[in-house]
């Protein structure tokens, strides 16, 4: 007897060419196995024919909405993967160069008269007794440090100075001596952007203010910002100021 | 005959995102009345079949680099029927038994005929090969499906569940056979056949 397993895989035309040639022998000589296996065939081919075929347009489209959806994340995914880390590096390395440029041109904002009252924080430093220029000199760079390079100390009687940290800065301030009277000279290495003051005619360029009512006038110079504060006129100010910078 | 891995490759390398796009969708809009129809008769419930045929469309496309090149529709046709096992199988109401009895004796389909298949297949109409398969347990109707409606070969039908493909043959057999009882019973009840009856 044929397996009937057997006759349904001939008609699926799912059986090796060795199986399919055994079963069909088998066939010729079994009458009852022919009825099966052409009922068998009838049924596929019946289904086969009158099953419905089913469409929906509608849910066709709704699926090419969704792979539409699922296009536009991947291309978002890939953007951010991609990119994302370049974009914030490009942005980090933005504002770091864009905050470098503006203290490099504009430094820190700093008011006048705060700075002039911080020097009253400032560490003297006693002057040397000796007259020596040699003595003079290590007595400056102990005071001014790099801000030496501002000023021509040889223009101007120095009679004393102080030194420090302010909100964060080095400080020095130079106590000098002309024909006018004494004055106060306040020297920050770097560029600050002096707030309060305003901008004078005339070289070279100061900057005028005013201390608890005492004049003052403001400057840079080689990388360095000078505050003089003294009872006495803007311009008298701007000629001392014009005597000691270094050109 | 094109080794599938290189084809795969191949399509990649060539093939910008748009083009894959393309190529998914002009082979699945020709084939998803076989999706959507195999999706119904699976759930027997339009708004379910909606449902499993738009997650099977996007899962394929999904894993469309995956696909190795060679028959679309039964590649498809897996991912739905997976689909259907793994999420829409529990909730379904109906015939579910099938499995437990997969061994049992294959009946023959010609044997006791009521009907003539000649008589049957001449009155019956599609929607009654419809209605007497939804009354056919779920997993010989699934191999009745995907073999004599889908055209699969029993070992894309075992591939797409997951079952030997002796169990595929074993189910396939026994699916005819209720399916033609579920035909005869209804020829009997309609009174197709005058003279003809179990009396």
């Amino acid at each position: 007897m044929i397996n009937p397993l057997d006759l349904h895989g001939l008609a699926d035309e799912q059986l090796s060419p060795e199986e399919a040639a055994r079963v069909r022998e088998a066939l010729k000589s079994d009458p009852t196995a022919v009825v099966e296996f052409n009922s068998i065939l009838n049924l596929k081919d019946f289904v086969k024919e009158r099953a419905a075929c089913y469409k929906s347009e509608e849910t066709w489209v709704v699926c090419v909405g969704r792979l539409n959806e699922l296009d536009r994340a991947r291309r978002v995914e890939g953007f951010v993967h991609r990119y994302a880390w370049g974009v914030c590096a490009v942005l980090f390395l933005f504002v770091l160069t864009g905050r470098m440029m503006v203290r490099g041109v504009q430094g820190q904002t700093v008011q006048s008269a705060d700075l002039f009252h911080g020097t009253s924080g400032l560490i003297p430093h006693q002057m040397p007794v000796s007259a020596d220029a040699a003595a003079r000199d290590r007595w400056l760079d102990e005071v001014l440090g790099q801000a030496k390079q501002a000023i021509d100390t040889n223009r101007v009687a120095v009679v004393g100075g102080a030194s420090g940290i302010w909100n964060g800065l080095k400080v020095s301030q130079l106590e000098l001596v002309d024909n006018g009277g004494r004055l106060k000279l306040v020297i920050v290495p770097g560029l600050v952007n002096w707030q309060d003051t305003a901008l004078m005619p005339g070289q070279p360029p100061v900057y005028a203010g005013v201390i608890n009512g005492t004049n003052c006038v403001a400057w840079n110079s080689h990388g360095n910002s000078l505050l003089l504060v003294a009872q006495r006129p803007y311009d008298d100010l701007q000629s001392v100021a014009a005597r000691i910078a270094l050109h | 005959m094109l080794n599938p891995v290189r084809g795969r490759i191949a399509r990649l390398m060539l093939f910008g995102r748009r083009d894959k796009r393309d190529a998914f969708e002009r082979q699945a809009e020709k084939v998803f009345p076989s999706v959507f129809g195999t999706a119904l008769r699976l759930t027997r419930s339009r708004e379910d079949a909606e449902d499993l045929a738009q997650e099977a469309i996007v899962r394929a496309y999904d894993a469309y680099d995956r696909f190795d090149g060679t028959n679309f529709k039964a590649w498809i046709l897996r991912i739905v029927t997976n689909l259907y096992i793994n999420k829409y199988r529990q909730r379904q109401r109906g015939p579910q038994m099938g499995s437990l009895d997969d061994e049992g004796a294959i009946e023959p389909m010609a044997a006791d005929v009521v009907v003539p298949d000649r008589v049957l297949f001449d009155e019956a109409l599609g929607a009654e090969v419809e209605d007497a398969l939804a009354n056919v347990p779920q997993d010989f109707r699934m191999a009745v499906i995907l073999s004599d409606i889908e055209g699969l070969s029993y070992q894309e039908i075992a591939d797409a569940t997951n079952v030997p493909i002796g169990t595929v043959r074993s189910r396939l057999a026994r699916g005819r056979s209720m399916l033609r009882k579920g035909l005869e019973e209804f020829a009997t009840r309609e009174g197709f056949l005058k003279g003809q009856s179990n009396d």
